[in-house]
């Protein structure tokens, strides 16, 4: 039994094979059924997400799991198989272990921090989980995987900080305002970057919205949109005197604020602060702003420069991530490790005393009832004491292989040389059917 | 019992210079478990401190607000509890690296200035003082609210206007200009010049030995030293993004500012008041323009500019930040500086 993973994501795929490989829930449960079913998968969870195509599995050896998988995925995605197999990467053992980790983590995201992806996890699995795909191996694994995600969360500033320019305007505005509830914005131009940084403000609390826009159609257009007010673009110098954030993103040529409107509109709100957002680029609001008594103004460069020492932050954070992975990595190599190692005595331990009874009792009845009590107790106890010796040496070194790296060959070993996994089923390389306690807690 | 006490407030002292370190720690590595174990120290440190009060005032027999030691310590067992408070409902434990070596200095100060408990004079011993000081004291816990606020209003403004750049440099002059202010202020008042007369004109001056000089200047640069450190430690913090996160936004830190002076001011009122009914009692005169009675009346009117100036003319913001960090300095020579510089009536308050 070996773990695996074959995936492509946003580092080794363009967006073109990302979406035919993309899977939905049915297209989950069809490519799991068709591993299990056909390729001698033993467990499988899909996971597809904008950035990712993965596949986790248990297979009885990789370079089969690694064919099935491919040739599973290029057959529902219609993406060449050669293709696929460039764009691709495939891990096993233990790197698959710290593979999806790192994904829980979002150490492998496009954005490194982000948030969403530990729900993804958790909805691909409990899909999977749903349609009996997953069985011991996997269950733990992705289990695991969602605590070492919340674990990174809490214990790494991985995701305080935020890394694009519209979520830093708003983070800004939120230090000087602290709660955006009740917050008026204006929103000048109809600039991309101006829209996506209200929107976000919007998502914080602000509820008043005017906006401003050369072609007034286009500003009523837009405040439709929000449920805010298109004002006429040469008053809005009267309507700054109401606005705490202003959103500048218009292509004008030169400044469509200067400093002494800002001066005249912060009297009139009795030194209330005011919030500039300058995203255009040439700049739309006069740099002297800055220096009127409460207004605050960030363009374009401060927001990005800000974005980047966060992002730079982030990958800081990262690296203690990495360490926290590599610790988690190691807890559940050794479970694996152990997994299989008591299971397996016990199926040895069953072997020898099946053959043993066997045998003696054959012996026995050869005797005839001419053997007293006393040397039947002696045969019996020979026997005993033969199977125990024989067995004690191989039973405290797969004890002591538990514990250590690579154990799981000699677990391996030992079932082969042994012939347990035909005559064992149950804690074999077949399937292991879910043990109640598992499907209860998920 | 007495020893026991001093054993109580060193132990005060020890445990609020260690959480005091560890609060900076936490500030400046943003460790979780750094404060949360500052904080424990702190708790323990509070008790000790509420102990010795405690014994104190039995020893005594009066509440313990009668000499600069026992105010100084109930002053700064009040920050500690009020900080402590706050704590457990806002998560400004970045405050606590501030608001935890304050009390560990006003602790040690106290330390320095206590001479034992003893008797009333009889002319002290009366409902009106205990309410007049008690009442006084409070009214000056809020103004340090006011001035804590709007020093981090500061900080954050500037931080803001300068676009995050610059953290350390303005964090390291601001804590540097504060703690040598401080340092001075406090080596003034431990010294203790003697009284000299100009033979040639027959003037009144302070005479200040050698070791009045040491005092000032020891303590001075003591000062400059703990907030360079300081400074430089929240400066480093603030360099980092996470930083700014911990510390409050102007229109909170706007809003805290204001409101400690909005109750300082009318405690402050109420002090000056029962004051002068007590002076009435005591002295049988209801004013007489002793000089902690002037310098009170002055106290009052620039807090009073402060709410005028906010409420009438729309000021807030940086121009208010300062007023009330300028308005602390004048409690503080009100409070303290006035009973050491100054010969009056409320001079038995010395040591």
């Amino acid at each position: 039994m070996h773990l695996a993973v074959f995936g492509v994501n946003h580092k080794t795929a363009p967006v073109e094979l990302r979406e035919k490989v993309s899977l939905d829930g049915d297209g989950c449960g069809a490519l799991s059924r068709r591993l299990l079913d056909g390729a001698g998968v033993l467990e499988v969870v899909p996971l597809s997400t904008c950035n990712r195509t993965e596949v986790y599995m248990v297979v009885p050896r990789p370079e089969n799991g690694y064919a099935a998988v491919l040739a599973a995925l290029a057959g529902y995605s219609g993406v060449d198989g050669q293709d696929l197999e460039e764009c691709s990467y495939f891990h096993e053992g233990e790197s698959a272990v710290r593979h999806l980790y790192k994904v829980a983590a979002s150490l492998d995201s496009m954005v490194v921090g982000e948030a969403q992806i530990m729900g993804q996890i958790k909805a691909a699995y409990h899909l999977a989980h749903k349609q009996e795909s997953t069985s011991v191996l996997l269950n733990r694994l992705f289990r695991h995987a969602l605590e070492v995600g919340k674990r990174v969360r809490t214990e790494t500033a991985i995701g305080e900080n935020p890394v694009s320019v519209s979520s830093v305007a708003v983070e800004m505005a939120r230090r000087v305002f602290d709660e955006l509830e009740g917050k008026t914005v204006l929103l000048l131009g109809a600039g991309k970057m101006g829209e996506l940084t209200a929107t976000h403000l919007l998502s914080h609390g602000i509820n008043s919205i005017f906006v401003g826009n050369r072609t007034y159609s286009r500003a009523e257009e837009m405040a439709a949109k929000w449920g805010g007010a298109a004002i006429p673009f040469d008053e809005l110098t009267d309507y700054l005197p109401l606005a705490d954030i202003v959103i500048s993103s218009t292509g004008a040529p030169h400044y469509v604020l200067r400093k002494g409107e800002v001066e005249r509109a912060m009297r009139q709100r009795h030194n209330r602060p005011i919030f500039f957002i300058d995203i255009a680029v040439p700049r739309d609001i006069d740099p002297g702003v800055n220096d009127v008594y409460n207004a605050f103004l960030y363009d374009i460069d401060d927001l990005r420069e800000a974005a980047e020492a966060n992002a730079g932050a982030r990958q800081k954070e990262a690296r203690k991530a990495e360490k926290i992975i590599a610790e988690e990595v190691e807890s559940f190599s050794h479970w694996l490790g152990t997994l299989d190692v008591v299971p397996t005595i016990t199926a040895l331990r069953e072997m020898a005393e099946e053959v043993k009874k066997a045998e003696l009792a054959k012996a026995l009845a050869r005797f005839d009832g001419q053997l007293s009590d006393r040397d039947r107790n002696r045969i019996e106890a020979m026997a005993a004491a033969i199977v125990n010796k024989l067995l004690h040496d191989p039973t405290v070194e797969l004890k002591k292989a538990s514990n250590e790296r690579g154990g799981y060959l000699y677990v391996e070993s030992m079932r082969r040389l042994f012939g347990l996994n035909g005559s064992n089923r149950a804690s074999g390389g077949s399937r292991p059917k879910l043990r109640k306690s598992e499907k209860d807690e998920y | 019992m007495v020893k026991l006490e001093s054993i109580f407030a060193i132990v005060t002292l020890l445990t609020y210079l260690v959480s005091g370190g560890i609060y900076i720690w936490y500030l400046v590595t943003s460790n979780r478990r750094a404060a949360r174990l500052a904080s424990m120290l702190l708790v323990l440190g509070f008790f000790c401190h509420t102990m010795a009060l405690g014994m104190r005032w039995i020893d005594s027999g009066h509440p313990p607000l009668s000499d600069s030691y026992e105010s100084l310590s109930l002053f700064s067992w009040g920050l500690v509890l009020f900080y402590l408070i706050s704590e457990r409902k806002y998560p400004i434990q970045a405050a606590g690296a501030v608001v935890v070596p304050t009390a560990f200095i006003i602790q040690s100060i106290a330390l320095v200035l206590n001479e034992g408990p003893e008797p009333l004079r009889p002319i002290l011993n009366s409902g009106w003082l205990w309410i007049h000081v008690s009442i006084a004291m409070l009214s000056y816990g809020f103004f340090a609210l006011a001035f804590g606020a709007g020093f981090f209003y500061l900080i954050q403004e500037y931080l803001l206007k300068k676009q995050y750049q610059h953290a350390l440099a303005a964090f390291v002059i601001m804590f540097a200009a504060i703690g040598l202010a401080v340092g001075l202020w406090l080596g003034f008042i431990w010294a203790h010049p003697a009284d000299a007369v100009n033979q040639q004109t027959g003037e009144h001056f302070n005479q200040y030995s050698s070791g009045d000089i040491y005092k000032i200047l020891g303590l001075a640069g003591a000062g400059l030293v703990i907030a360079l450190i300081l400074g430089f430690a929240a400066g480093k913090g603030a360099s980092r993004p996470g930083f700014v996160k911990r510390l409050p936004s102007l229109d909170v830190l706007d809003e805290v500012s204001y409101r400690g002076v909005a109750l300082g001011f009318p405690l402050l009122t109420i002090g000056i008041v029962t004051g002068a009914i007590w002076a009435d009692k005591a002295w049988g005169a209801w004013w007489s323009w002793d000089p902690k009675e002037t310098w009170s009346l002055i106290t009052w009117l620039f807090y009073g500019g402060y709410l005028h100036t906010r409420l009438t003319w729309g000021w807030r913001g940086r121009h208010s930040a300062m007023i009330s960090i300028i308005g602390l300095v004048v409690v503080l020579f009100t409070y303290i500086g006035v009973n050491y510089l100054l010969a009056g009536y409320h001079s038995y308050a010395k040591v």
